[in-house]
């Protein structure tokens, strides 16, 4: 027997903003992109998660009395088109909506919250007619002609193509004035001179390195002065080494190609992705190990979700990215916590080192228990560090594990992770600092080369989830 | 991609650190001002002499580097007993409400928590420590040994040193509140080694601090400690000397006692009232011309530490009489105190038989009672009984939980169920849910009042006629607490 809603397609029409939030609203009924939805056993709110274009799914909750709601989408819409979607499934079939426990984040919601006025009937709504019945009926728009669209899109692909490399002969250009101005004279002109350059980039079409070359100044100067030599050095190098790779990119092995172009700024949409032949997948069971955001210079904020998984008794790791405007981030962010599990498959962006995924599948986010532990103490860990950025340079930061270690702090108070004989790599920030005094630490990080920034700890006081 | 190439010579590692460190000079200064001189193992077929590819060589080679382990660390003292620390629910529901995400402090709420904690021997989990800065930071002194390391890790000059360490040859190392408490708790079980600790340390500190330490003998106070207080007459603070004056007057048998006696006798006004004359009336006799605002202070001042027994006895009235002829406000809360420090909770209650909730408001604020022993502080909820019986419903929830914070013990059941029960309570929620903001950080508080075991199931039943913000911290806050108290008895199992 189907369960009786206390929501009403009269009551949701009185709450959307207008008839486009009820349009868009009715394309995602759709139970795939619904990885969950559920409720609480007083019938008082319901959340779930939708899956949007971003890597993870946007995490959405209803309160039933007075359909106030929250979305972790960037949408400004309020209520978005996905917390209607799910006021409407509830509607319509709650029978598709199962029964669960509060989560902690509805919980924080609800602490939050103020009451809203309660949601009237659609005969009493201000402003013009909404209409579900409208929203069912609209048809779908009329595809355009595949081939004509195929050769504009080639068209543009080299019109872009010829940009970009425009773009890379100016930086190897400014390269060159740097060398001959010295090093010694950056910091002087660091900001104006990169961010002129990282313009000219943009325009170029090469946002990518534009990106790159927008975070050298900052980089620069959060570095000890008796590194930043060598912080240039590095920078410099591996942006020249990239444009080199990116004239020369016929002749690389296809997975190295697409590292250089999405570091040049190609990038690859979801759907292209999982339709792609060189995209690997994998099955496993993915326990969530850390989220992380980033403010970046283009007023995007990123946000990471570093995922691992052991199979075949090797530790996988793999990061989702989600990209959200920096003026609707507020209350936005990855639907997955930290420190649970999810069966789920991923498909990866081809690379010569996969790392960055999307979910394909996901089902049965439970708590986790602890990370699943590494093989490898540090020593082993930071030999497959080299290897990797032996087979891409331009890797970044990179996701390591290694097990038996221990937290010490130096002379000057920092901490150190420590393996037992005394391979050792220093932590950054102070997350590390709470792990001091265990023994057979099981430490996950990201690894740029000079230090480890803690994702997750295995511990005999329990598992250690770093919150950024 | 590799830097070796079939017709070129292998690339050393020691022929690239060379290069590095010749080149390190020429490209800071730059190659207008001293050219670069590319090797030729160095430079790509077609592109030789390159230094564009020198750079991305040496640059790429450094980021092979790794930063040198340093040979020594500093040796961890850090120890943790795992069966001690709090439990995945409470942890949960103490980031809900204490995390970093928190725009607004609970201090109140975090104090009475950490007491708590501190009394269940139970302490924060090491890994919760960055999200719940604000709680620890709401009392330091009550946190355990880690907590308190990791929090004052760094900061100032303050030696950090473990609580559970603490004991006669270092307690003078600690904060000034740590010191207090050692000593309070060590007058408690033994009074003349407490006085003979203080004695020994109270050369150099500031005179706040001295007086603090000082005025830990109140607890257990006794004519041992006459000597010791008399060598304060020369101190040369007269705030500390006041302090001594102050406890020597508690003290039968010293001259200070008796002169302070003396002089609160000669203050006051006895009269006859009443129709027939019979009702005894007790009056301060206020010096002519002392300002109004001064008048309260005075009395405070001229009638402390005197034992209202002893005046009692002096003009020749029954406690009981006596309690009932006090006709100032100030002058009855001052005996009130007075009864409380000598320790004669009998005449104490009598006095507050007459109290209503000025009175007790009057008395309530932090650290008033802060000397007196815990279950002598428990004992004190019976005399504000009639005062909080005696006013409307919301302003008796809001005096129980200011005199919470004074006591800093629970209040007995029976305080509780008279405020809980039918219409009132309705009424109450109603008015709560009017008059308190959502921002308002005293509802947790008033919740931690009533969150006596006894009745957290009729409180949640209850939470949801209360705002949703309320509800949720209500429930936040009974569940925590279910959740420490389950575990402090499954420990003691």
């Amino acid at each position: 027997m189907a369960k009786s809603s206390p929501i009403t397609l009269s009551r949701i029409e009185a709450v959307a903003l207008d008839q486009a939030s009820l349009n868009a609203a009715r394309k995602l009924l759709n139970q795939s992109k619904w990885p969950s939805m559920e409720q609480d056993a007083g019938g008082r709110l319901l959340w779930g998660a939708c899956q949007g274009s971003g890597a993870t799914a946007y995490r959405v909750a209803v309160e039933i009395a007075d359909l106030g709601a929250k979305c972790a989408c960037p949408s400004r819409k309020f209520p978005c088109k996905h917390a209607i979607a799910l006021m409407w499934w509830m509607a319509e079939q709650p029978e598709k909506i199962s029964e669960g426990e509060i989560p902690e984040w509805v919980n924080e919601w609800q602490g939050r919250r103020r009451r809203t006025a309660p949601a009237n009937d659609a005969g009493n709504a201000p402003g013009p007619q909404k209409s579900a019945k409208a929203a069912v009926a609209a048809k779908p728009a009329k595809p355009k002609d595949p081939e004509r669209a195929k050769k504009q899109k080639e068209r543009v692909r080299k019109a872009r193509e010829k940009s970009i490399r425009q773009g890379l002969d100016e930086l190897d250009t400014w390269i060159g004035d740097l060398v001959d101005r010295g090093f010694g004279g950056f910091s002087g002109q660091a900001s104006e001179q990169c961010r002129l350059l990282a313009q000219r980039l943009v325009d170029a079409k090469a946002g990518g390195i534009a990106g790159q070359v927008d975070a050298l100044p900052s980089l620069y100067f959060r570095t000890p002065e008796a590194e930043r030599y060598d912080v240039l050095l590095k920078t410099l190098g591996g942006l020249h080494l990239l444009a080199q790779a990116y004239r020369r990119q016929e002749a690389l092995d296809p997975a190295l190609r697409a590292d250089v172009r999405t570091r040049v700024g190609w990038t690859m949409t979801r759907d292209e992705l999982f339709a792609s032949k060189d995209a690997a997948r994998v099955t496993s069971t993915w326990t969530v190990l850390a989220t992380r955001r980033e403010s970046q210079a283009d007023r995007l904020v990123r946000y990471e979700t570093w995922l691992a998984a052991a199979n075949n008794e090797e530790l996988q790791t793999a990061v989702l990215l989600d990209f959200v405007p920096a003026a609707s981030a507020a209350g936005a962010g990855p639907s997955l916590e930290p420190g649970t599990t999810l069966d789920a498959e991923l498909v990866f962006y081809p690379s010569a080192t996969p790392l960055r995924a999307q979910i394909a599948t996901q089902s049965n986010v439970q708590a986790a228990r602890n990370a699943p532990s590494p093989r490898n103490a540090l020593g082993a860990a930071l030999a497959e560090y080299d290897r990797t950025l032996a087979q891409n340079p331009w890797v970044s930061e990179w996701p390591i594990a290694f097990n038996k270690a221990r937290v010490l702090s130096d002379g000057n108070g920092r901490p150190w992770a420590l393996d037992h004989d005394n391979t050792g790599v220093p932590l950054a920030g102070d997350s590390g600092s709470v792990l001091r005094g265990l023994d057979e630490l099981e430490l996950f990080g990201t690894f740029d080369g000079r230090e480890l920034t803690l994702l997750a700890a295995n511990s005999v006081l329990g598992p250690l989830w770093c919150t950024p | 991609m590799s830097l070796e190439t079939a017709s070129e010579p292998t690339i050393s590692e020691q022929n690239v650190e060379q290069e590095r460190l010749s080149l390190r000079r020429a490209l800071i200064k730059g190659a207008s001002r001293e050219p670069l001189t590319v090797p030729a193992w160095l430079s790509p077929p077609g592109a030789e002499g390159n230094v564009l590819s020198l750079i991305a060589a040496l640059g790429l080679r450094i980021r092979f580097d790794r930063p040198t382990v340093p040979d020594q660390f500093e040796t961890e003292s850090v120890r943790h007993r795992p069966a001690r620390l709090l439990g995945p629910q409470a942890r949960r529901l103490l980031c809900r409400l204490f995390g970093s995400s928190k725009k607004k402090d609970l201090p109140e709420t975090a104090m009475r928590l950490l007491d708590l904690f501190s009394e269940l021997d139970l302490h924060l989990h090491p890994f919760d420590y960055p999200e719940l800065k604000t709680l620890m930071n709401a009392d330091v002194a009550m946190l355990d040994a880690n907590a308190r390391r990791w929090l004052l890790d760094g900061k100032g000059d303050e030696p950090v040193l473990s609580l559970d360490d603490i004991g006669d040859d270092n307690w003078t190392s600690f904060t000034p509140a740590v010191r207090e408490r050692f000593l309070l708790e060590r007058r408690a079980s033994n009074p003349a080694e407490a006085r003979e600790l203080c004695a020994a340390a109270l050369g150099d500190d500031a005179a706040s601090v001295r007086g603090k330490l000082l005025a830990t003998l109140s607890v257990g106070l006794s004519a041992d400690d006459v000597e010791y207080l008399e060598s304060f007459a020369k101190d040369r603070a007269a705030s500390v000397k006041n302090i001594a004056g102050a406890l020597l007057a508690r003290i039968e048998g010293t001259a200070a006692h008796t002169e302070r006696l003396e002089s609160a006798h000669e203050q006051l006004d006895l009269k006859s009232g009443g129709i027939i004359g019979r009702k005894k009336m007790l009056m301060p006799r206020v010096p002519k011309g002392t300002a109004k605002s001064k008048v309260d202070t005075w009395i405070a001042n001229t009638f402390a530490d005197v034992n209202p027994a002893d005046l009692a006895s002096k003009l020749g009235l029954t406690p009981k009489v006596f309690a009932a002829a006090i006709g100032n406000q100030t002058l009855k809360n001052t005996m009130f105190q007075n009864a409380v420090n000598a320790r004669a909770f009998e005449f104490a209650t009598l006095i507050a038989a007459e109290f209503d909730h000025r009175d007790a408001w009057a008395l309530a604020g932090p650290g008033r009672f802060n000397s007196v022993d815990r279950n002598d502080r428990a004992r004190l909820w019976e005399c504000f009984e009639r005062a909080v019986g005696t006013t409307s419903l919301i302003d008796a929830c809001r005096l129980v939980d200011a005199l919470y914070g004074t006591l800093r013990v629970p209040p007995p059941p029976k305080f509780i169920e008279a405020l809980a029960a039918g219409k009132p309570w309705k009424q109450w929620t109603r008015a709560v849910a009017k008059d308190i903001d959502l921002d308002d950080q005293s509802a947790p508080q008033t919740i931690m009042t009533f969150a006596h075991s006894f009745h957290r199931d009729e409180w949640r039943n209850r939470f949801s006629e209360l705002p949703p913000g309320l509800t949720t911290n209500g429930l936040a806050i009974a569940d925590l607490l279910d959740a420490v108290e389950a575990q402090a008895s499954a420990s003691t199992d």
